[in-house]
């Protein structure tokens, strides 16, 4: 946790160097709103998470740590009665780069205003838009991205204004040791947990301006850190720290999640709880998430924010990876078997076998064996044409072992979260 | 120095030599050294000591002690071994609560029997503790604070005998532990002790930080509330109070050594003071003991001191061990108070007596001891000092307001005194009355040591008079200024000046009466003599060169062979000046209009207030809308949404002054149902508001009746917190509040859409969205 701790540092040394204007001071909100139930579940803590379009918006790199491909869409209830939605997806496009686009639309509802005379005006109050498209890029457990944002925001119907953002984010993921089982049969780790570091300068660019004074771009300062335990040999927890700092402000918004995961037969069942600690209080929050076959619905229910209610939060999900295992399972009618790691999204070690089951423990295949250094990368038994991305030398199985795995390595995944 | 001055002095001598001191005697000592027991002594002569630690040996052996026989013996063992437990009693039972025995804290809880000489479990504490502290008031036993591993306690639990439960209570503001807690009057004095380890990071490095505080729990309420420090920060110390209100802290250890200092804390007076220092027999003053047992039987008048360890070092680490070193001792030693004693002293208000003057001489009085002084009388006398004899006082009938002081109280006796004639005065009183304990006469005296000089400082008051008024161009003006001696001084070398403003005055000195002091705008003079009680008159002739108004600042200095220099300003202006600080406020079909009192000399009679619906308002009858002597004005019957400018002049005896800076408001609707809130943009947008032009946003907000206040909040549509523009207990009533459309910082926000959350004294809240657009 050192280097995350050092990743705190530079971040909070970084915000205090700006000059803070205060809350409010700067434009573009929409370009700070986090994205999904799930995220908003784990108190906002996006830095860093796998599996999750949405945090492209966070952080580029978070593209890269999606998979072979990912939709989330997402339906958010802010204070009072404005809304956010969003669409996101993201995939690889080649073994060492990925890529993603995502949509975000705001409404603010209707405000209401009186003359002195008692005259009512009434008008949409703000309504904005936001289209991103990321890419990153892979080497070795450090992930890089990049990202271009188009915001345009409407006050009161009449008034327009647009600017061109950008962001930049890298994420370091790394195997903590010694991992929870080795299996000297397949030679294959069995659960390992891992800490993925992150961080991102998110929201560089130009300002907004409805035709008078211009206001600034809503730069954020953004560091995560995450790691995943494996539990049990079926279940896994997940902790999640961000901190960010809005340029605005200067302050630190530190988010804590923990989320975790059953897999039960075909279907993963997730509990997530997590805090969002900012200037004017904290907030807690928690949701559920429900996963079968690749496809995902979760919820977020947040706390009162300062005088506001609560609020609701729902996300619909497609995981590519994950149905097309579900798929094979189905096939071979056997037993569920977790996904042994999903930190990224690439599935690696999920082939690894439990010894209860000697059918699927066949080491039949030495061109994928796992080196015991990084034995959870190397092992793409289920799916080799994904989970190799790390690792060029596997990265070519033939078609066939895609097409055909059922019939002798089944494929015991969960979906995935 | 005459006979009665000597006399007095002989009084005050005798008084003083009355008082006896307190002092500490060994008895016999306890057959268990012991350190960190606790003991009690709740009925009869006896003493009780439980517990506690012997070298490094937790001891579960018990000793009781008969103070009439001076003779120790033993009683029956507890069933845990501890020491830094609460030993308390609760009619015929003992408790022995909390602890240690070499781990983080015990709840254990035991009570004994002195019928059957056993003990008995009882439901142990809500969590386990060492080191506390705790006292029993309306037979409930109250254990405060103390440490469990390397958490310092504030937690206060009481335990109810009769029902056998344990309860928690308001938690002490001052974690701390090895403190002292008292009961005196149904409260709980908690005293000194360790609160908290500073610095280190190692075992060795932690600084153990010391406190003197006192805080009073009062059961009856659940509150605590702080007190007088203790002089000496402490932890360890023993403390008890043998039923005279006061509270003994004796030994404990201080900056990592143990002391001998005793302190008594007068819970009445919230004063502190210090007592004569207990000793080990046969050894010097100094070392003093810490973990010691104090307790006071209730016959009222001894404490004893039992056991304790000769300490020179004291350690605390991280993990909650506390440690001294040194030399355990089952030394005993009992603490005799002083009876009674009285410290006088006097006093006389005025302090600068004056021929002529009333006043009165106070004998303040202090007892300074023990016990309670009963019957107390005071008498005074009037010596004649150096010159004529010159107070007139008597006959001397004291005013007294009680009888009878409790220790560490203050009594007044008062006296009128009546001064004829000039000179110097000596006083001397005394104060007798007897210690309602000990049988003894107290008495003291006291005298002022220096004679008081009879006579009193000159003091100059002013009046300027002109004449005749009002100004007439081409006339001529006369300024007279009186100067009064209202004092007891005479006044020599009086001068005086008087000075035009402003720049421009359509006025010019040019003469001056009496002639002798002629000027142009100065007069002064070496010669003039101001008499107690008499007047002087300055004039100046001023002619009139325009029209206007002018102000003139008449100066006097003088001197005061006794007191000094002596000074008076008066002023008066031909007429007033514009009022200053006009504002206005806005209302429903109404307007405030206020601004600020002009100064006094300028004798406004009047203000009178003037309106247009467009700029550039004059002082046209036509426009007059109002005229009122106060400082404000509603003007009611306006149109909302309309734009109202307005000015306002003062106007006295000799004329109207000028207009004041033009002010506009414009009047607005505001809801007629109480809790309703409506925003408004005071722009040039209905719908926002751009704060770089100086618009705002109004909250046009009805109030209602209720306890709460007013409170309006500014958040951006993400729920952050931009800022609280508005927190103020309003009366009910339509209201109109700002928001200039910046954050907390002063600075103006981004374009965007904001949320106004508006609380109201009903408890209900309003949301309300607001829009910014730069």
């Amino acid at each position: 946790m050192t280097a995350a701790t050092a990743c705190l540092a530079v971040l909070l040394a970084a915000g205090s160097a700006f000059a803070a204007d205060g809350a409010g001071s700067a434009g573009g909100l929409l370009a700070r709103l986090p994205f999904g139930a799930r995220v908003l579940a784990l108190g906002g803590a996006q830095g860093a998470l796998p599996d999750s379009p949405g945090s492209l918006l966070v952080n580029p790199a978070a593209a890269g740590a999606v998979g072979p491909g990912a939709v989330e869409a997402g339906l958010d209830q802010g204070v009072e009665d404005v809304r956010y939605e969003g669409l996101a997806a993201a995939g690889d496009i080649l073994p060492w780069f990925s890529g993603g686009i995502a949509l975000q639309t705001l409404g603010a509802g209707t405000i209401e205003t009186y003359d002195y005379v008692g005259t009512r005006y009434t008008a949409d109050l703000e309504s904005d838009r936001l289209v991103a498209l990321a890419a990153a890029a892979r080497t070795g457990p450090l992930c890089a991205g990049a990202s271009l944002k188009y915001v345009s925001s409407t006050l009161l119907g009449t008034y327009k204004s647009s600017a061109m953002l950008g962001d930049l984010g890298a994420r370091l993921r790394l195997r903590l040791s010694p991992p929870d089982w080795y299996d000297e049969d397949t030679a294959q780790v069995e659960n390992p947990n891992w800490l993925v570091l992150s961080f991102a300068a998110a929201n560089v660019g130009q300002r907004f301006d409805y035709g008078g004074a211009s206001d600034a771009s809503p730069l954020v300062w953004r560091s995560g850190a995450l790691v995943e335990q494996a539990l049990s040999r079926r279940a896994r927890l997940l902790l999640s720290f961000a901190a960010d700092v809005p340029r605005a402000t200067a302050q630190p918004e530190g988010r804590t999640g923990v989320e975790v995961v059953w897999p039960v037969s075909t279907v993963a069942v997730a509990v997530r709880v997590g805090v969002r600690m900012a200037r004017d209080g904290g907030v807690f929050s928690g949701g559920l998430g429900l996963a079968i076959r690749g496809i995902s619905v979760d919820y977020a229910y947040l706390g009162k924010l300062g005088p506001f209610d609560a609020t609701h939060h729902m996300s619909l999900g497609f995981n590519l990876g994950a149905f097309r295992g579900s798929a094979a399972k189905t096939e071979a009618g056997l037993a569920a078997v977790p996904v042994q790691s999903t930190i990224d999204g690439r599935k690696e070690p999920a082939v690894a076998t439990p010894r209860s089951e000697p059918a699927v423990s066949t080491p039949t295949e030495p061109a994928v064996a796992t080196p015991r250094s990084e034995p959870a990368v190397a092992t793409p038994r289920k799916e080799p044409a994904v989970s190799t991305a790390t690792e060029p030398a596997v990265s070519t199985p033939p078609p066939a072992a895609v097409k055909e795995p059922a019939a002798d390595k089944p494929l015991e995944e969960a979906p995935n979260f | 120095m005459n006979v009665k001055r000597i006399a007095a002095v002989c009084l005050l001598v005798l008084g003083a030599g009355t008082s006896l001191a307190d002092s500490w005697s060994p008895v016999a000592s306890s057959p268990t050294p012991r350190k960190y027991a606790a003991g009690t002594s709740p009925w009869g002569a006896t003493l009780y000591v439980v517990g506690g630690l012997t070298g490094t040996t937790y001891l579960i052996t018990n000793e009781v002690y008969d103070a009439v026989a001076d003779v120790w013996t033993s009683m029956a063992s507890m069933s845990v071994t501890r020491s830094g437990l609460v030993v308390a009693a609760i009619g015929g039972t003992i408790y022995a609560v909390s602890g240690t025995r070499g781990e983080a804290g015990l709840a254990d809880n035991e009570a004994y029997d002195p019928g059957c000489n056993c003990w008995v479990a009882r439901r142990a504490m809500l969590g386990p503790r060492r080191f506390a502290a705790g006292a029993v008031v309306g037979g409930k036993l109250y254990v405060t604070g103390g440490v469990v591993s390397g958490t310092i306690l504030n937690t206060v639990e009481a335990y109810d005998p009769l029902t056998n439960q344990w309860t928690s209570k308001a938690l002490m503001p001052t974690p701390r532990f090895l403190h002292s807690a008292v009961a005196v009057g149904g409260r709980i004095y908690c005293i000194g002790g360790i609160t908290a380890l500073i610095g280190g990071v190692s075992n060795t490095n932690v600084k153990i930080e010391y406190v003197g505080a006192v805080e009073v729990y009062d059961p009856a309420t659940n509150t605590w509330t702080a007190m007088a420090p203790m002089p000496t920060p402490r932890g360890g110390a023993g403390a008890a109070s043998p039923g005279n209100g006061m509270i003994y802290v004796a030994g404990g250890i201080a900056k990592g050594t143990s002391t001998p200092a005793c302190e008594r804390f007068n819970p009445q007076a919230n004063r502190w003071d210090a007592r004569a220092p207990f000793n080990l027999p046969g050894l010097p003053a100094g070392p003093g003991r810490v973990g010691l047992v104090v307790a006071a039987p209730p016959s009222g008048t001894v404490l004893y001191a039992v056991g304790g360890e000769s300490a020179t070092l004291a350690s605390y680490d991280w993990g909650g061990n506390w440690a001294t070193s040194g030399t355990v001792y089952g030394v005993t030693e009992r603490y005799d108070r002083d009876p009674g004693s009285m410290v006088a002293s006097l006093s006389v208000s005025p302090a600068h007596l004056a021929v002529g003057l009333t006043g009165s001489l106070y004998l303040d009085v202090t007892n300074s001891g023990d016990a309670t002084v009963s019957g107390i009388t005071g008498e005074a006398e009037v010596v004649a000092g150096a010159g004529a004899a010159s107070i007139s006082a008597g006959p001397f009938a004291a005013t007294w307001f009680t009888g009878s002081l409790t220790p560490g109280a203050t009594g007044r006796f008062i006296w009128s005194i009546a001064t004829s004639s000039a000179g110097q005065v000596w006083f001397s009183a005394t104060a007798s009355g007897l210690d309602a304990e000990w049988g003894l006469p107290v008495t003291d005296s006291a005298w002022n040591d220096r004679p008081l000089t009879c006579a009193y400082p000159a003091r100059l008051v002013s009046s300027v008079t002109l004449s005749p008024l009002p100004l007439v161009p081409g006339g001529q003006l006369t300024v007279s200024l009186t100067v009064t001696n209202e004092g007891g001084g005479t006044v020599f070398s009086a001068s005086a000046r008087v000075v035009v403003s402003p720049a421009g005055s359509p006025v010019s000195v040019f003469a001056c009466v009496p002639s002798s002091q002629l000027g142009t705008m100065a007069m002064l003079s070496g010669t003039v003599i101001i008499n107690p009680m008499s007047s002087t008159t300055f004039t100046w002739t001023v002619s009139v060169t325009g029209t206007g108004y002018a102000l003139f600042t008449c100066n006097t200095k003088g001197t005061d062979p006794l007191f000094g220099t002596v000074t008076t300003t008066g002023y008066r202006s031909t007429m007033p000046s514009a009022p200053a600080g006009p504002g206005t406020r806005q209302g429903d079909t109404a307007a405030l209009v206020t601004w600020l009192p002009n100064p006094s000399y300028e004798n406004v009679s009047a203000y009178q207030v003037y309106r247009s619906a467009s700029p550039g308002v004059t002082s046209s009858p036509a426009l007059l809308v109002g005229t009122t002597s106060n400082t404000w004005f509603d003007d009611t019957g306006l149109v909302n949404g309309t734009r109202y400018y307005y000015v306002v002049t003062a106007m006295n005896g000799d004329g109207t002054g000028p207009m004041s800076a033009e002010v506009s408001v414009m009047p607005a609707k505001i809801p007629d149902a109480p809790g309703e809130v409506r925003v408004a943009c005071m722009g040039t947008n209905p719908l926002a508001i751009n704060p770089d032009r100086g618009e705002i946003i109004q909250f046009l907000v009805n109030v209602p009746a209720g306890t709460g206040t007013v409170r309006i909040t500014v958040y951006t549509l993400a729920g952050e917190l931009v800022r609280e523009v508005v927190h103020a207990a309003l009366p009910p009533g339509k209201w109109i509040l700002d928001w200039d459309g910046r954050n907390s910082k002063g600075r103006p926000v981004a374009s965007g859409g904001y949320l106004g959350v508006v609380d109201l004294p009903d408890g209900t809240r309003k949301i309300r969205k607001l829009a910014v657009l730069k």
